[in-house]
């Protein structure tokens, strides 16, 4: 395995309607945040060069829909993803009750290789905020019943903690996308070469 | 009874002569009467597999040099025919004899028989459906055991093909199912296929099936072919598979509603149909498509037409076309695509005159009409052939028009200030700075659309005409966007048949605590944040007064996220109240089925562009499937109309189009973004790299006729002017991709999304269930399936709910009570009902009359395959109050056997407690017997009734009562759904997944309160009941219960000593109500004498039995100290036995 190839991580954002999916994405790929975005509907996606271990890697990240009724159509979006990011709001639980379900929907729709091992990463968002109510401890407790996913507070606002979730994430995501490697029957095994391609012929082909 | 005459060319094959003479043949049907034997059974096969019944008799015509018969007489009986005969006799032959050739002959006959029956039918009074139907409507019900409620649509001759041979037979349509027979030689070959299971329908043509409908279902592929009328059998079929695919979606309960005015309609020329059913929807299809055309209100009904020619001024024209009549208006669509249409609102129209030849031009002088409106427009209407009719008909119609109603206009005085005020456009009050060469564009614009207008008049009845598609094609200025928007839609008339409605919404919807509006205020500011009128709560206020009044209305949709963007964008141009009703003509006409719940529409269109990306842009489908990509692009881009996409300013041109000419202009736009990007998007290796595109592509889309609205600089390069971009997708696109077309592929795509839908709400609840852990998966799968055919059977579809999946499963009563009974071991004896009943009420949780899946399959799981421990906790928690009230206790509404048998099983228990005193409990059966005249068995429904009433009037009644046993002292309001809450905790505690409601927290499990006598005595009549059957087991029950019975008696002591005083409050709630026949306590022998009770509060005896329990703990411990217990509570009984033999049960059997 070349330590020094270029590699594309694709990570997914979920969570409910008004986390801030859309604006943790912003912050870390434009270094910005603002109060003007429209809901998302369907998915959208942004992408960022992150350097890891040494390795220059991009990152695409997909930020979905939050709504229940679209809840079941992010399959389209799930295929091939290498980390997913599920996101809560700290003042309000029942976001935080959802992330069972966005887990379990992500699980079941994307149907990675390995469920048990497949990395998640949740971030409880919006921790500048006065009302607080869902506290860390609660969510760390949850993080760690199912197989110890990181847990980290956010603030998209004052990008609190957002670069060095995201580090992780693309660590994560890397990790997993390195075991695949060594599985030739993973459907994303036509990715890689594609990836192997670009990198052939210029560095900047793949700036997508 | 003459019939048309028909060409048959086998005289005898199957008829014998009884009467022949020169040019008539009287025949009788061989194998009626007096021939028998092998003939008779061949013509009886052979009458299956042609029609139901021909008549026995029959009465052909032939010419000597002829080889060809005519049918022109049939009959059922011999008098009948031989009248006819008779009468050809005496009129028709004389004649014949003078004709010179043969042909004449013929045509003579035929024509006279033609015009016998044509008199005859003058005469005849329209029944609802002929005679014919009935019969087969009668057949079709025996041969299929449908329910009496099924309505036979249609049926026809085809053939199946079963295995490799051809099977002649009859197809038969009905509103629920698609029905097969074939009777051939003996054999019977039986198809039933109901809608709502078909996932495919097609026509094919194959080597091995040729010319054939394909009907594929989840479990099979069936293919007919030899249809006489293949189309309209096909069509009739898409309609009925689309209608049950529709309830599917929308839960509209099964009935169908049959609309009795077309029996009255005038419209002449409507061919005769088997079924009135069949008329009907004919009519309805015909309406639709009319309604869709007009934009017309969708409950619109179409009542005719007529061939004719409309004047139109501006060109000085006469144009042929249509004229289409309905309630409320008249409506006109030139021959010639697009040229011209109109739409004239009956309210409108203040005279219809008879405008005689002469002024108006040469081609129109016979036949014109003038219509004028209240407005002094007039529209001349020529060449109509029969202008008496229609003039009549337009009057009759504008004499039924209803009076504009006056109630919602009350209401508004009676709410006094409301609060709030309707905005008028937003973009009035926000102002965009336009920059001068952009408003000389937008100025030049509405001088264009002011004289077009002031051409084709302006308002619902303009004239829309190609010019008109020109100028929308361009785009609409600004100002005048919200009016034409409007008028394009037909949003207009909804306004203005439902004034104000919006209002009443609107103060309804912002008083009421809803969800939805919660959902719908966290998006007030993503909508369209970037303009300034949503940066300010003028706009923010009316986006939330449109949502919620429109969550209000439309309760099936609520709100989506989409619809915010949409909206908002209607506010910027329209006043409020016209955007709420443009928001609804989007969601409910132009975009039908977009919002709801499970963005079904979405995803049927999102089907159908895949369809039509194949079929226009076959190499780059193939290369986006690839990628996967299709399903990402087409969510946002249909549900927001491109507004999330493009620049806001481009967008709203693509509207423009979209409410002139529907949704074909989001697949036309859609389809041109991708070839135009075709290079591009080939060469892509990943889903992202292909969104990129779109996105920079879409992104750069500009228009230098309006001003951005973004502040923030442009990033992506200029790609195409916005207008270049409709204006080819109209020329590209524009013949091809129709509405009829995507019509058509629309229903495909329902099939197959309805089904994914249905599949994976299947699973997602097998999933669900599987986590209690009692039943496996595939016992589940199938128990699953049983439900859903229970639902489909009672005509009601599972209905997908936000809560959990299971929840989409509601039986009712009856329905749990048909598949516990016929799967439970403990639905098996006397006490069957009972039983049910309470374990219905055990896992009904909310006490709303509904069991979910997971209620019925925890029911079966604890009564076959939890542990002997869980076992009996269920059946002692479906005893326990409140759940059993005492309410239930009175047999009165219970199956008087149920009773009779419990109170032989309390007066066994007496017997052996109190040993000696035989006397006592014979009189307290006979009490009972007279309390309880034996009654019939009541009916299911009843028993529902009295469950809802238990519900109710028990609840209330326990408060006052069982506070004494409760203990907690907490006895508010809520204590007793509380307390039902805990028993069916206790019921189910131990299972692996909590209820949803309970939060998984360390508290103690709930426990379920002691059990008063009564109770307790109905507990072991149930035990009693189950272990009847086996000699030692039921000794061991009676031990126990012996037992028991003293242990409560010894827990009654301390009880006495200490709670006097909520005795007496007993004492007051007991004499309010006076009967409680069976349990009165002081027709209980035991109480009174065998065991004098030492407590001092022997004086306040009445309450002695509310204070005799049993705990469950001692229950438990005591049944399972008996090892026959123990046993039988632990043995797992099999499911999938008793599920097989349901599955294959004759439904019509089992309910007589």
């Amino acid at each position: 395995m070349s330590s020094r190839k270029k590699v594309l991580l694709k990570v997914i954002i979920l969570g409910d309607s008004g986390v801030g999916k859309t604006s943790l994405m912003n912050q870390f790929v434009n270094k910005k945040f603002s109060n003007q975005y429209k809901a998302t509907i369907g998915a959208d996606f942004l992408t960022k060069e992150v350097i890891v271990d040494d390795r220059i890697v991009t990152m695409q990240i997909w930020d979905t829909a939050g709504q229940e009724r679209f809840q079941s159509l992010g399959v389209a979006f799930y295929r091939g993803a290498d980390c997913c990011v599920l996101v809560f709001d700290v003042t309000a639980p029942n976001t935080f009750k959802s992330l069972e379900s966005w887990r379990d929907e992500f699980l079941i729709q994307a149907s990675p290789r390995d469920p048990e091992s497949f990395p998640f990463v949740i971030l409880g968002n919006k921790v500048d905020l006065e009302n607080r109510a869902v506290s860390a401890k609660r969510a760390q407790q949850w993080c760690q019943s199912k197989n110890d996913i990181p847990y980290y507070e956010t603030s998209a606002k004052e990008a609190v903690n957002v670069e060095l979730a995201f580090q992780t994430i693309a660590r994560n995501a890397l990790a997993q996308e390195t075991e695949a490697e060594l599985y030739n029957d993973f459907p994303d095994h036509i990715k890689l070469n594609a990836n192997d391609n670009s990198r052939n012929k210029d560095g900047d082909n793949c700036a997508c | 009874m003459w019939v048309k005459p028909q060409e048959v060319f086998l005289k005898t094959a199957l008829w014998d002569c009884d009467e022949t003479s020169l040019y008539f043949v009287l025949q009788r049907r061989k194998g009626h009467g007096k021939s028998r034997g092998l003939s008779s059974l061949l013509v009886g096969t052979l009458d299956s597999v042609r029609d139901t019944k021909p008549a026995p008799f029959r009465i052909l015509h032939q010419t000597p040099n002829s080889e060809v018969y005519y049918v022109i007489a049939t009959a059922l009986t011999e008098p009948e025919i031989r009248q006819d005969w008779q009468w050809l006799f005496e009129n028709v032959c004389p004649t014949l004899h003078s004709f010179d050739k043969e042909d004449e002959v013929t045509d003579f006959v035929c024509c006279k028989i033609n015009s016998i029956i044509a008199t005859e039918q003058d005469n005849f009074t329209e029944d609802e459906d002929t005679i014919t139907y009935k019969n087969v409507d009668n057949d079709f019900h025996q041969r299929f055991g449908m329910p009496k409620d099924e309505k036979l649509v249609c049926y026809y001759s085809c053939s199946y093909w079963k295995g490799k041979m051809p099977r002649q037979g009859w197809m038969y349509l009905s509103v629920h199912y698609m029905c097969f027979y074939s009777y051939i030689f003996g054999r019977k070959t039986t198809v039933k296929i109901r809608w709502a299971d078909v996932t495919e329908l097609a026509k094919t043509n194959s080597l091995l099936f040729p010319d054939s409908i394909k009907i594929v279902t989840r479990d099979d592929v069936h293919y007919f072919t030899m249809f006489l009328k293949k189309n309209e059998t096909y069509a009739l079929m898409q309609q009925l598979a689309n209608i049950a695919m529709k309830q599917l979606i929308d839960d509209k309960s099964g009935s169908f509603n049959i609309d009795k005015e077309l029996l009255t309609k005038l419209s002449k020329n409507v061919p005769k149909k088997p079924s009135f059913l069949k008329r009907d929807l004919d009519a309805k299809k015909q309406s639709n498509l009319y309604t869709l055309r007009f934009r017309l209100p969708q409950n619109e009904k179409l009542d005719g037409t007529e061939e004719c020619t409309l004047w139109t001024p501006y060109n000085k024209r006469h144009n042929w076309g249509r004229l289409y009549l309905s309630q409320n208006f008249i409506c006109f669509d030139s021959r010639v695509r697009n040229l011209v249409r109109l739409t004239i609102p009956l309210r409108d129209v203040h005279q219809v005159e008879r405008a005689d030849s002469g002024g108006t031009g040469s081609s129109g002088d016979s036949g014109s009409i003038l219509v004028t409106t209240s407005y002094h427009t007039s529209f001349l209407f020529g060449n109509i052939s029969d202008r008496e009719f229609l003039v009549h008909k337009i009057s009759e119609l504008l004499a039924k028009l209803p009076k504009e109603k006056a109630t919602l206009a009350v209401a508004r005085k009676e709410d006094g200030e409301k609060g709030w005020t309707s905005q008028p456009p937003l973009m009035t009050l926000f102002k965009t700075n336009q920059t001068s060469p952009i408003r000389q564009i937008q100025l030049k614009k509405v001088k264009q659309w002011e004289d077009h207008m002031s051409e084709v008049g302006r308002g619902v009845s303009m004239y829309q005409t190609t010019a008109g598609s020109e100028l929308v094609v361009n785009g609409i200025p600004e100002s005048l966007r919200g009016e034409l928007w409007s008028v394009f839609s037909g949003s207009i008339l909804q306004k203005a048949q439902n004034k104000g409605l919006y209002e009443k919404l609107v103060n309804e919807a912002l008083s009421s605590k809803n969800p939805v509006n919660d959902e719908i205020e966290r998006d007030l500011h993503r909508s369209l944040p970037e303009h300034p009128a949503f940066q300010n709560d003028v706009g923010i206020s009316a986006l939330r007064r449109v949502l919620c009044a429109y969550a209000l209305k439309n309760p099936a949709i609520g709100y989506c996220q989409a619809m915010n963007i949409v909206a908002s964008v209607l506010l910027i141009y329209c006043p409020e109240e016209q955007a709420f009703w443009l928001l609804a003509t989007i969601c409910e006409t132009l975009l039908p089925d977009y919002y709801n719940t499970r963005v079904v529409g979405a995803l049927v269109d999102q089907g159908v562009l895949e369809e039509l990306t194949k079929a226009h842009l076959p190499e780059l489908h193939a290369k986006l499937d690839e990628l996967g990509v299709m399903k990402m692009i087409s969510l946002s881009w249909f549900l927001t109309l491109f507004i999330s996409v493009m620049p806001y300013e481009c967008a709203v041109n693509v509207m423009d189009c979209f409410f002139y000419d529907g949704a074909k202009v989001i697949f036309q736009v859609t389809l041109t973004i991708l070839d135009i990007n075709r290079d591009k998007l080939l060469k892509c290796t990943e889903d992202g790299q292909a969104m990129q595109i779109l996105n920079d592509y879409l992104e750069g889309i500009y228009n230098d006729e309006a001003v951005a609205l973004s502040t923030e600089p442009r990033t992506a390069d200029r790609t195409i002017r916005i207008q270049d971009l409709v204006y080819q997708a109209y020329r590209t696109y524009g013949g091809s991709v129709t509405s009829e077309c995507i019509e058509h592929l629309g229903l495909k795509h329902r099939l197959r999304v309805v089904r994914h839908l249905e599949d994976s709400l299947e699973r997602n609840t097998l999933r669900a269930l599987q986590q209690d852990k009692l039943l496996d998966p595939n016992e589940l799968q199938e128990l699953l399936s049983a439900i859903r055919e229970e639902l489909l059977w009672a005509k009601r579809v599972p209905c997908e709910r936000l809560e959990a999946p299971y929840e989409a499963y509601r039986l009712d009563y009856t329905q749990f009570k048909t598949l516990f009974s016929a799967l439970s071991p403990w639905a098996k004896g006397d006490y069957a009902e009972a039983i049910t009943a309470r374990m219905f009420k055990l896992m009904d949780n909310d006490d709303d009359g509904f069991v979910s899946a997971r209620g019925l399959s925890l029911a079966l799981g604890l009564s076959c395959r939890a542990d002997a421990q869980r076992r009996l906790r269920a059946l002692y928690c479906a005893h326990a109050p409140p759940l059993l009230s005492h309410l239930e206790l009175r047999p009165t509404h219970f199956t008087d056997t149920g009773e009779e048998l419990a109170t032989d099983a309390i007066s066994f228990f007496d017997r052996s407690t109190s040993g000696s005193k035989v006397g006592k409990p014979d009189e307290d059966t006979k009490y009972s017997y007279i309390e309880n005249p034996p009654s019939p068995e009541p009916g299911s429904s009843s028993l529902q009734r009295s469950i809802s009433e238990v519900c109710s009037a028990g609840n209330h009644m326990d408060k006052s009562t069982d506070s004494t046993l409760s203990q907690s002292g907490s006895g508010g309001i809520g204590g007793d759904s509380q307390r039902a809450e805990a028993v069916r905790a206790c019921a189910l505690s131990g299972l692996p997944s909590s209820l949803p409601s309970t939060p998984a927290s360390a508290s103690p499990p709930p426990a379920a309160p002691p059990l008063p006598r009564a109770h307790f005595l109905q507990l072991l009549a149930a035990l009693h009941d189950l272990t009847q059957h086996e000699p030692v087991l039921y000794e061991a029950v009676v031990l126990a219960g012996t037992l028991l019975l003293q242990l409560g008696e010894l827990n009654q002591r301390p009880l006495l000593d200490r709670e006097i005083s909520q005795d007496s409050l007993y004492m007051a709630a007991a004499a309010k109500q006076p009967h409680f026949p069976v349990m009165d306590p002081n027709g209980n022998p035991t109480e009174d004498q065998d065991k004098p009770q030492p407590s001092p509060t022997k004086d306040i005896e009445p309450s002695a039995e509310y204070l005799w329990s049993i705990t469950l703990e001692q229950f438990l411990a005591t049944m399972l100290a008996q090892g026959p217990i123990e046993e039988f509570f632990n043995e797992k009984v099999a499911l999938l036995p008793q599920l097989e033999a349901l599955r294959h049960r004759d439904r019509l059997q089992s309910i007589s």
